[in-house]
């Protein structure tokens, strides 16, 4: 069918098929900026205007838009000519990952012809439709805002946060009474932030680190180029589709695939019978990876519904999804294990019965035992003895998904030398490398693994999920190959959180002084081990030490059922742990007659303190005791609470709706001791400019722009002058990946000593350029250039004309890597006011408050962009998300209708400060950020449910307490809004 | 993916569609957000609505009479409907789906289709719609009965267009949802004293007595939470009918 329509202001005509999508359409015309991230409609991702309404791409039948105007992201600019949106996404920090970004620029595009001024809820409904998991849609909605104030012409502030000041280690001391807090805060929806930082910029040492410097890599992102895997165009490309098992546990007895192979048009059909059988973990960790070995590529039994049967690779989507119909499978259905307390009952069919399988640490295939774990200091038994109050209690932790909005894809190839090149979107293209190599029968050598832009990972993409099958594919094929996940994929068979049963028993004295503290968790790994071991260690590991008792101890036992399998998410294991330890902190605090946050503050850690558990277990192994060196807790919850009026009276203006506030903290840790390491190489070029080579992977956070800054700073020049190229196996040093908030602290540390390197070679070139009474010692990197004491100078590219071409040539450059024992922890406080309404059963949150110590904030904006991004999934784990399966084991919640993610209108109002402390051993004094918002929001929540405002009867104790999230109408059953909650029933 | 879709008609008449429609393994598209969302290799050809001049909004007569190709965005925005029942409709509407789905989702599409939300629907029963189909003389019906055995009455029809009767009269609309704008698990309107309640089973029904026995259990809310929340909604949907404040 021939079409005529105008896109972009030219007109195209095309051959369009039927069923072809305006997506589809688009990408053909090499425009890339509409994404793919579901098929049904929800992400929003690929939206486009159409005739100036902003609408799904990938619903859009391409036939219809024959005579009309399509406009697309790639309308508005380029990187080097951006329009006013364009510069207020990147000040105002509203791109992360930039897979959502080119249709939020065309939201704001759609709103702001219409409407020049538009209020705030204008601004956050017009990105109704458009979903984000990276931003918690703070800085978009700033950021439509201040383009509309551009637009129309009238001056802009810059947006500008104060740099960093120090504050002694434990948030206290000269610096409170030299300085005002130290604070930078933002508010959205509330009114203007009360407390803003009054520091200045004049007399901070630093010039680039500290500041809210602009995503670098912004520029391609807003403009929609293409960044991400699956916007290349790839000559001969064939198109992978896996069969995935419909059953939840049962053996393959016969699977034929000749009629699959005979369709025209399709490539290769591989079955277990056709590739060699090797174990290994999906789970992307340093070597030895701590998770059993308990997968193959292909096997003959299938252990979840949406487990790996066969794999197909075709010419088109069309002939691989039909070839998947002639695959002939027989199955020998098992009896499944869908509940995780019944996993290790006596006649419960055996998950793992291969021989092949090879376990971690403890763990006991035959009761289905991925792993067990304990940690203990002191003698909780003792404890027990001597404690004047045991209390223990029972909480429970849904399955959720990582979500992001970019799912899974992977392109492999054989370059011209027939080496594999996987171009992939991983969190891990180290780890990559090396998993697959053995299951692919490839030396590591013959495979090249690049991590283009990542369109979000949260821990989903932490994992080897696809890279290996896509790979076998290309290898019998020869053909380059694509394998991207649908939505509904990315739900059966992609990752989650592992669900847990959390007991903790805790002893007390009657003063409220903590003897002894003991988590007892049971978790569900599904069907693989993935992460099953260190997930489960960090529950008890980074909570149970939040708290000082001389007796502690943690015992869990991670069992297989025949779900899907459990993972890394943000937070790891943490969000678990928190949830159980923090209400269970108010329980034993109302039993005691104490006000919670008295009782927390005599008990919680301060500087000085030794993580003692974090010895006892680290990724498997013996690990290094933590000594807290900064701890800005205090502060944090004088600010968070402070925010949201905790202990104020709250009246909802309807009768039939009550208030409440709640409160939680939580720490994390940075890095892995001992085992994250990162590498960075550095050169500097003619012009003054450097080439950075890190093998840390950005998956959307900022990371490439914080090593630039790290970088500028020791290098006396802008962060503009950093060309950062990262994550590419053929051509940057190592690093283990993005993960367990590694990056800035373990990279960015190897970046400062590489900058460091360099600098040194700089300043002696620029001691022999200045003259023989200069030392290089007393040369000052700054302002682009190298000064000597008596202010005379040589700029940087004076420096490297002259050492490339003159004189003593050499390349300045500098390489190092970074691995740390100490992994300070950053601290947390999250509150959330919510509002219950008593006929129905409805909560709603209508704001939340996070304050992070994270040592020193790198960039601001950013920082504050990883808070927004955290505390809004942390939102989801403690209001509405949750898989959720059907007795079969099918999910019910395969789509985002179903899985409900927070979207912009009903975001609440959300207040976020960074508390900022000097750490002794990151770069700058810089600890992590970006996981541990994720860990007290969902307490907080389920707490402010059962205030004494919400339920003046609901004694915490006596049943009216929520041990379990989310909270959603699912879970709140009449039974229990009547008889739990008396103040409920008697509204009725 | 329709995989198999390879024909595509675009029709003149309600007739030529209902013509093609007949002939078997073809769907009819109105915005396409369903339709096109759905894994479905039986659908050979579709047969395109938007030539058919359904996209329509008339007030005349006491009533207002909207084609079945007009957008739920249109809907919304239309004057017309801001003021019709106190502008129930257009607040269902905005709550049932994001801006980018109305501007494509049709109003055809919506009461056809099985993945529309309860909210729309559970307004129009309460308004007394009546539904006008081609199959292809025209027939007129209640939307109740449209509702009852839906899939009969699609059967070699189309949807042409929905009525609703003007009224000054006041209505009234509640909810609950998981969050703000999570889509309703249970919801009631209510025009007067004419009640319709939905989320309780395959459809909203008129009156409280039937919805109550008809209760489902989904991954979202139990039987037993929609059989305890759907009377407040219903009193908060007549209360505000009434005109009492209420939010
Ligand atoms: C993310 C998302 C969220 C949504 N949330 C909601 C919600 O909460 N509440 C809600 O009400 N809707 C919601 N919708 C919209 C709803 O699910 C449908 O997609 C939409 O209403 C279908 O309208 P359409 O015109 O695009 O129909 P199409 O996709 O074109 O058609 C849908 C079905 O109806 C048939 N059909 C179309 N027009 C006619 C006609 N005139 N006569 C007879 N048959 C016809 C088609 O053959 C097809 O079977 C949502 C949609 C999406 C994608
Ligand atoms: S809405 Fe089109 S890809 Fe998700
Ligand atoms: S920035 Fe929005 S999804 Fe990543």
């Amino acid at each position: 069918m021939k079409i005529t329509f105008t896109l972009n202001g030219a007109p195209v005509t095309a051959d369009v098929r039927a069923n072809q999508t305006l997506l589809d359409l688009l990408r053909g015309e090499a425009i890339y900026s509409g994404k793919h991230g579901c098929e049904t409609g929800e992400c929003g991702a690929c939206a486009v205007l159409v005739g100036g309404e902003l609408r799904p791409s990938c619903l859009m039948p391409a036939a219809r838009v024959d005579g009309r105007v399509v406009e697309t992201a790639e309308a508005g600019g380029r990187p080097n000519r951006l329009n006013p949106i364009h510069r207020a996404f990147l000040d105002c920090g509203g791109v992360q990952c930039g897979y959502c970004t080119p249709a939020m620029v065309l939201a704001t595009e759609q709103l702001l012809r219409q409407n020049p001024s538009p209020t705030e809820q204008e601004a956050r409904e017009c990105l109704s439709g458009v979903l984000c998991r990276c931003t918690g849609y703070v800085k978009p909605v700033e950021a439509i805002l201040r383009a509309a104030v551009l637009l129309r012409g009238e001056e802009v502030p810059p947006v500008d946060r104060p740099p960093s000041g120090v504050l002694t280690p434990d948030g206290s001391g000269p610096a409170a009474d030299t300085r005002p807090p130290a604070a930078s805060g933002n508010t959205i929806g509330g009114e203007a932030p009360a407390a803003l930082l009054e520091r200045t910029l004049e007399g901070d040492p630093l010039k680039v680190v500290g500041r809210p410097q602009p995503k670098l890599d912004g520029p391609r992102l807003v403009t929609g180029r293409p960044a991400f895997v699956a916007d290349v165009e790839v000559r001969g490309l064939l198109h992978a589709r896996l069969l995935l098992s419909p059953h939840a546990h049962a053996r393959i007895t016969r699977i034929d695939a000749t009629r699959a192979r005979a369709l025209p048009g399709v490539h290769a059909v591989l079955t277990h019978h056709d590739i060699p059988r090797v174990s290994y973990t999906s789970a992307g960790q340093s070597w030895p990876e701590p998770s059993p070995h308990d997968m193959r590529s292909l096997d003959d039994k299938v252990r979840f519904v949406g487990d790996r049967v066969a794999a197909v690779a075709a010419e088109t989507p069309e002939i691989a999804a039909q070839a998947l119909t002639l695959i002939e499978v027989e199955y020998e259905i098992l009896p499944a294990i869908l509940d995780m307390e019944q996993s290790t009952l006596g006649g419960a069919s055996i998950i793992h019965d291969e021989p092949d399988s090879r376990g971690f640490g403890h763990f006991d295939f035959a009761r289905n035992i991925a792993a067990q774990i304990t940690a203990t200091h002191g003698d909780v038994a003792q404890g027990f003895a001597e404690a004047d109050l045991i209390v223990e209690r029972t909480y429970r932790v849904p399955k959720v998904q990582q979500t992001s909005i970019e799912p899974h894809v992977t392109i492999t190839y054989l370059d011209e030398d027939d080496r594999l090149v996987v171009r992939t979107s991983t969190q891990v293209p180290f780890h990559v490398r090396r998993i697959i190599a053995p299951l692919i029968g490839l030396p590591i050598s013959r495979i090249r693994v690049i991590k283009p832009r990542i369109g979000g990972g949260f821990g989903g993409k932490q994992e080897v999920l696809i890279e290996d099958i896509c790979a076998h594919l290309t290898l019998a094929t020869g053909r380059p190959v694509k394998l991207e996940y649908t939505r509904a994929e990315e739900f059966t068979a992609a990752r989650s959180r592992h669900p847990q049963i959390i007991t903790i028993k805790t002893g007390v004295m009657r003063d409220g002084t903590l003897v002894a503290n003991e988590m007892r968790v049971r978790a569900d790994t599904g069907a693989y081990g993935s992460h099953a071991l260190t997930v489960q260690s960090n529950t008890g590991v980074k909570t149970l030490p939040l708290y000082r008792a001389p007796h502690l101890r943690f015992e869990c036992t991670t069992v297989y059922t025949n779900l899907p399998p459990a993972g890394a998410f943000r937070g790891y294991g943490v969000p678990q742990g928190a949830f159980a330890l923090e209400c269970q902190m108010d329980e034993v605090a109302h039993l005691l007659g104490m006000d919670p946050w008295e009782f927390r503050a005599k008990n919680w850690v301060r500087v000085g303190d030794v993580n003692v558990l974090s010895k006892k277990m680290n990724e498997g192994k013996e690990g290094y005791a933590q000594e807290i060196a900064s701890c800005g807790l205090a502060e944090c919850v004088a600010k968070a609470s402070a925010a949201v009026g905790y202990g104020q009276p709250k009246v909802s203006p309807h009768p039939h709706k009550k208030r409440g506030v709640g409160g939680a903290i939580a720490m994390q840790g940075s890095a892995i001791p001992g085992v994250d390491m990162g590498g960075a190489w550095l050169k500097l070029n003619d012009d003054g400019s450097f080439n950075l080579l890190v093998g840390a992977t950005d998956l959307g956070t900022g990371a490439d722009t914080v090593m630039a800054q790290i970088a500028a700073e020791v290098l006396g020049c802008q962060a503009e002058d950093i060309l950062v190229y990262p994550s590419d196996t053929d051509l940057t040093p190592f690093d283990t990946g993005a993960y367990a908030s590694s990056t800035t602290y373990i990279s960015g540390m190897a970046v400062k000593k590489a900058a460091e390197e360099a600098a040194w070679e700089i300043r002696k070139v620029a001691a022999r350029l200045l003259g023989d009474t200069v030392h290089a010692e007393q040369i000052r990197l700054d302002d682009r250039k190298a000064t000597a004491p008596d202010g005379r100078s040589v700029t940087l590219a004076e420096v490297a004309l002259h050492s490339l071409h003159v004189a003593n040539q050499q390349q300045i450059m500098g390489q190092a890597s970074s691995v740390s024992l100490k992994s300070p922890p950053p601290f947390c406080a999250q509150f959330a006011e919510v509002e219950v309404d008593v006929e129905t059963g409805q909560v709603t949150v209508l704001q939340m408050a996070s304050a992070v110590d994270c040592g020193r904030a790198m960039n601001p904006v950013m920082a504050e962009g990883q808070v927004e991004g955290a505390a809004t999934q942390a939102l989801g784990y403690g209001h509405c998300e949750e898989m959720v399966w059907d007795e079969a084991g099918r999910m019910l919640t395969q789509d985002l209708r179903d899985y409900h993610i927070y979207e912009a209108a009903e975001m609440p109002v959300h207040h976020t400060f960074l508390v900022e402390t000097h750490d002794p051993f990151g770069p700058f004094g810089a600890k992590a950020v970006a996981e541990v918002p994720t860990d007290a929001m969902a307490p907080a929540i389920a707490k402010a449910i059962v205030s004494k405002n919400v339920a003046p009867h609901g004694d915490p104790v006596q049943g009216g307490t929520r041990r379990y999230i989310p909270i959603t109408c699912r879970t709140m059953l009449a039974a229990e809004c009547s008889a739990s909650r008396p103040d409920l029933a008697c509204q009725k | 993916m329709l995989v198999n879709l390879r024909a595509y008609h675009r029709p003149r008449t309600p007739a030529e569609a209902v013509a093609l429609l007949r002939e078997g393994r073809t769907a009819l598209l109105g915005g396409g957000t369903e339709l096109f969302g759905l894994d479905d290799d039986t659908v050979e050809s579709v047969i395109d609505l938007a030539p058919l001049g359904l996209d329509f909004i008339l007030a005349h007569g006491g009533e207002v009479r909207i084609g079945a190709m007009t957008t739920l965005k249109r809907l919304a925005e239309a004057p017309e409907v801001a003021t019709l029942a106190g502008g129930i409709l257009a607040r269902a509407i905005c709550q049932a789906a994001p801006a980018t789905i109305r501007a494509a989702a049709t109003v055809g599409g919506t009461l056809a289709g099985n993945k529309g939300g309860e909210e729309i629907p559970t307004v129009l029963l309460a308004l007394g719609a009546r539904v006008t189909l081609a199959a292809p003389e025209p027939i007129k019906m209640p939307f109740e009965l449209f509702l009852s055995a839906k899939a009969d009455h699609l059967a070699g029809a189309l949807i042409t267009e929905v009525t609703v009767p003007c009224t000054d009269q006041r209505a009234g609309f509640a909810f609950v949802s998981r969050t703000p704008a999570d889509r309703a698990i249970v919801c009631a309107a209510a025009a007067g004293a004419r009640v319709a309640v939905g989320g309780m089973g395959p459809h909203p029904v008129l009156g409280w007595s039937d919805a109550a026995t008809q209760a489902i259990s989904d991954h979202r809310a139990s039987a037993e939470y929609r059989r305890w929340v759907a009377p407040a909604l219903v009193r908060r949907a007549l209360a505000e009918a009434r005109g009492e404040v209420l939010a």
